[in-house]
């Protein structure tokens, strides 16, 4: 990505200015020179920034910076999970692998994190190649229909989807109570 | 044969067996909705049993033509699109409400000790609903292609073709799962709708052709000169399926019936051909940048190998009541 799309790894990393010695951004720390390092062994490697773009050539960084975070917070997190549960599962232990609320509450919330894992990733790809569909040949401005009504698409969309949602939610809840 | 061929011939493949196999899904949601007489929720339980093992798998089809027309043919995927919008989006809320409520009225039946959850009889009604619209308005599209416009007298008797077909076909295929389960009043149940949906999709394709003639006479006349043995294998399909289910040979009856209604859009292929999208977009005029369409062709090719005989594998295992 630091070759072929750099903006956009500037709008994951959340960085601003182009230069030697990039920060890694986590949340509001600042590691300074990490991301240079990162990509290219040296702290002093030059790392394109947002500013090589007219601010209306960038993707929104807000969004594509947060959603890169959650991701690889979450993937961190299912790796500690992981080694949590080797850890549990060493000898002599084995038997009392599931007797801990917390360790149970962890594997519970891991199914559901994946997907959050997955969607913000996604999230990154989408929201940060903007303003292009298809990277430096097609904008997404010049590739949207202007067939009339397109807004009721959307709505008619997001009503569906509401409607199903809380149909399997409820599906869902009444097999819980009743396994069969 | 170029690419750009071979992709065609992939996207009528895909066109075919999302008719055949996806049709007979969709013909299925038909039965249910016009389940009558003293066995109807035995007809429904058949029903569901049938489809559930293969439940969206035959939407692979349509995914197949769809990725087949935007790699390959952008420019006649732009058209399409723009021109069929509206049907497009009726038909993909129709496929989406269909899946979904199959499921949820499943999940939602009654178990042994408890009564059904509120709202699943509401589910089966919008699955049999949903099954029975969508058909209607793919035919109508489909009508809207070979004519090149949506207006016209073609597309809505390509609707109801369509619906015929589907209910046709499941009506057929029904008779010989209903007989390899032990089932043979419900085996002359569906051998009855069969006869009556093969009457009027017979009718209905006899009538379609001095419509199309109406809405595209060089088309009709193509048909008729250049792929006039398909024609005459889908009349022969037809005849013969009805014959077979008179004398209650369910098998034979499949294949005739799947040669009925395969025919009718292989031969639109042939007689299309080069036209793309009347009046005057060619294959070629269509046809993606020639470095890209080997590769869309491959990646094609590629996934039906793999597609083809997972899906006849599936059907095998679940044909097999013993194995149920």
């Amino acid at each position: 990505m630091a070759t072929q799309q750099p903006v956009k790894l500037a709008a994951l990393e959340g960085l601003h200015h182009s230069g030697p010695g990039a920060p890694m951004s986590i949340g509001p720390i600042e590691l300074p020179g990490v991301l240079s390092f990162m990509l290219h062994g040296r702290t002093s490697a030059v790392v394109t920034g947002l500013d090589v773009v007219a601010p209306n050539e960038a993707p929104p960084v807000f969004f594509t910076h947060y959603a890169f975070d959650t991701m690889v917070g979450i993937g961190l997190g299912l790796l500690a999970l992981a080694a949590w549960s080797w850890w549990r599962w060493r000898p002599r232990r084995r038997a009392t692998f599931f007797d801990s609320t917390w360790f149970l509450r962890a594997i519970a919330g891991s199914g559901p994190a994946a997907v959050v894992a997955l969607i913000a990733g996604w999230i990154v790809t989408e929201v940060g190649r903007q303003p292009w569909i298809v990277h430096l040949h097609l904008r997404t401005a010049d590739a949207v229909s202007d067939q009339h009504g397109l807004y009721w698409y959307f709505y008619a969309t997001v009503a569906v989807y509401a409607i199903l949602a809380t149909s399997l939610v409820a599906v869902l809840r009444r097999l819980a109570r009743t396994p069969r | 044969m170029s690419a750009a061929d071979g992709i065609l011939v992939i996207i009528g493949a895909g066109v075919i067996a999302y008719l055949v196999l996806g049709g007979a899904d969709f013909g299925g949601g038909v039965w249910d909705l016009f389940a009558r007489g003293p066995r109807r929720d035995f007809q429904r339980q058949l029903i569901a049993s049938t489809m559930g093992p293969v439940w969206e798998a035959n939407h692979v089809w349509l995914v197949f033509v769809l990725i087949g027309l935007f790699s390959g043919f952008p420019a006649a995927f732009g058209q399409l699109s723009r021109m069929l919008a509206v049907p497009l989006a009726v038909a993909l809320l129709g496929i989406v409400l269909r899946g979904s409520a199959f499921i949820f009225r499943q999940y939602g039946a009654a178990a042994s000790t408890e009564a059904p959850v509120r709202g699943t009889a509401a589910w089966g009604r919008i699955f049999a609903i949903a099954s029975t619209v969508t058909p209607v308005t793919l035919g109508l599209c489909a009508g809207a292609v070979a004519t090149g416009q949506l207006t016209g007298p073609f597309p809505p008797v390509a609707g109801a073709l369509a619906i015929a077909f589907c209910a046709y076909l499941a009506a057929v295929f029904l008779c010989q799962e209903a007989r390899s389960r032990g089932l043979p009043a419900l085996a002359e149940d569906f051998r009855r709708r069969g006869l009556a949906a093969a009457a009027v999709a017979g009718a209905l394709a006899a009538l379609a052709v001095p419509v199309l003639a109406i809405d595209a006479p060089d088309l009709t006349s193509r048909l008729i000169d250049r792929a006039a043995v398909l024609v005459l294998c889908s009349a022969a399909g037809g005849l013969g399926s009805i014959v077979a289910l008179l004398r209650r040979r369910f098998v034979p009856a499949r294949i005739a019936a799947v040669l009925a209604v395969g025919s009718v859009v292989a031969g639109w292929g042939v007689a299309s051909y080069p036209i793309m999208v009347p009046p005057s977009l060619t294959v070629d005029q269509a046809a993606a940048p020639a470095q890209t369409l080997p590769v869309t062709l491959g990646v094609l090719i590629a996934g039906f190998a793999v597609t083809v005989p997972s899906l006849i594998l599936l059907f095998r295992i679940f044909s097999r009541p013993a194995l149920r």
